[in-house]
């Protein structure tokens, strides 16, 4: 079943690099994506750790949709906040850094969650403890101390996302 | 009204390809401007992200539905993943480089 | 086409100001990243203007390979030499 699995996305990445589909094109990626996908049938799903059914898997595909329809969309949204800092005479700002807890077990989703910091919402990760799980991170537009709870909360809610698609 | 259609894609081809241009100039600006390097580092990530993603948006509505806009589109997936990696990878090292953000207010992460 | 690729290019030359006057190394190595990605899309651009689709394969390969410049660069200036060259 991983055998099968490995093989028909590494076929379809062969079929997206080659640019057409011919009979001669099928049988070279036939036999490069057996041969890959023999060699790291093992070592490629210990990294995802997949444990789960066919159901929820295809559940898991409508989460990353959402995942990455939000990230988009919060690429767009901080870089307009950030391009109006740029074109102003006197360039004003207030950053600060802040650590943040997290709640979350798995390895990948905290992984994760770093990507989801750094490009949206005008914050950058800078460091991450691996011991008491604390992100440090450095804000750019924080005026007051009501406005870095807010968004915190804009945070966390980011966190209940990545934490349902990984578990 | 396929003429329509024709020319109302035209419109949005442009409008994404001024909207990256203009992404990517405010990231060349800022990188000049900004008086910190954390903040320098904002300007070279979100801004040139936003400016990337406009760019091939717009060269997948130019090319249609085919081969080439399926390379565009696991091209945008590679650069989104691959860049804030490299971001985060550079805000570490310079942290253990130490340099330290020029804070206004003081900072709580010493508590 | 030509003017936006041009306008792409003025940006880039902007951002090299950085790696000349960076005063220190993490300044020079996010600029040179930015400066890649800039030429990535102008690599993009330049398929449409001469019409040859393979320069969308010569673009992913660089992207890969500015990926892992980043990642070697990062990796061997991380240990400070003794003459103290932090900030």
């Amino acid at each position: 079943m991983k055998k099968i699995l490995l093989f028909l996305i590494t076929l379809a990445l062969w079929f997206v690099f080659a640019g057409r589909v011919t009979i001669e094109v099928f049988l070279l990626g036939t036999i490069i994506c057996s041969i890959l996908s023999l060699m790291f049938v093992d070592n490629g799903f210990k990294l995802v750790q997949m444990k789960y059914e066919t159901k929820e898997f295809l559940l898991k595909i409508y989460y990353i949709l959402l995942v990455i329809i939000s990230f988009i969309y919060d690429v767009f949204l901080s870089a307009v906040r950030v391009s109006r800092h740029a074109f102003e005479i006197k360039p004003s700002f207030s950053p600060r850094t802040v650590r943040i807890k997290t709640s979350l077990e798995n390895t990948n989703s905290m992984a994760m969650l770093i990507n989801f910091i750094t490009l949206p919402q005008g914050t950058l990760a800078m460091d991450f403890d691996n011991l008491s799980k604390n992100y440090f991170i450095h804000w750019i537009d924080v005026h007051s101390d009501d406005e870095a709870e807010i968004k915190k909360a804009r945070i966390s809610k980011h966190e209940n996302l990545v934490s349902k698609l990984f578990g | 009204m396929i003429d329509f259609i024709h020319s109302l894609s035209q419109l949005l081809v442009y409008v994404f390809l001024l909207t990256g241009i203009y992404f990517l100039f405010s990231t060349a600006l800022g990188m000049i401007r900004f008086p910190d390097f954390y903040t320098r580092l904002h300007a070279g990530s979100k801004c040139l992200m936003a400016g990337g993603i406009a760019v091939l948006m717009g060269c997948i509505v130019l090319e249609g539905i085919g081969f080439v806009s399926l390379k565009l589109i696991v091209l945008i997936l590679f650069l989104v993943i691959t860049n804030s990696i490299a971001i985060h990878v550079i805000a570490s090292f310079a942290d253990n480089y130490n340099i330290l953000p020029k804070t206004i207010v003081e900072n709580d992460s010493d508590e | 086409m030509l003017y936006l690729i041009l306008a792409i290019v003025l940006s880039a030359i902007l951002t090299f100001y950085r790696v000349i006057k960076g005063p220190s190394v993490p300044d020079r190595i996010a600029a040179m990243n930015s400066i890649g990605v800039m030429f990535l899309l102008v690599l993009v651009l330049l398929s449409y203007y001469f019409e040859r689709k393979i320069f969308i394969d010569v673009a992913l390969i660089y992207g890969v390979f500015l990926f892992i410049n980043v990642l070697v660069m990062s990796k061997y200036f991380s240990e400070p030499e003794k003459g103290g060259v932090g900030d």
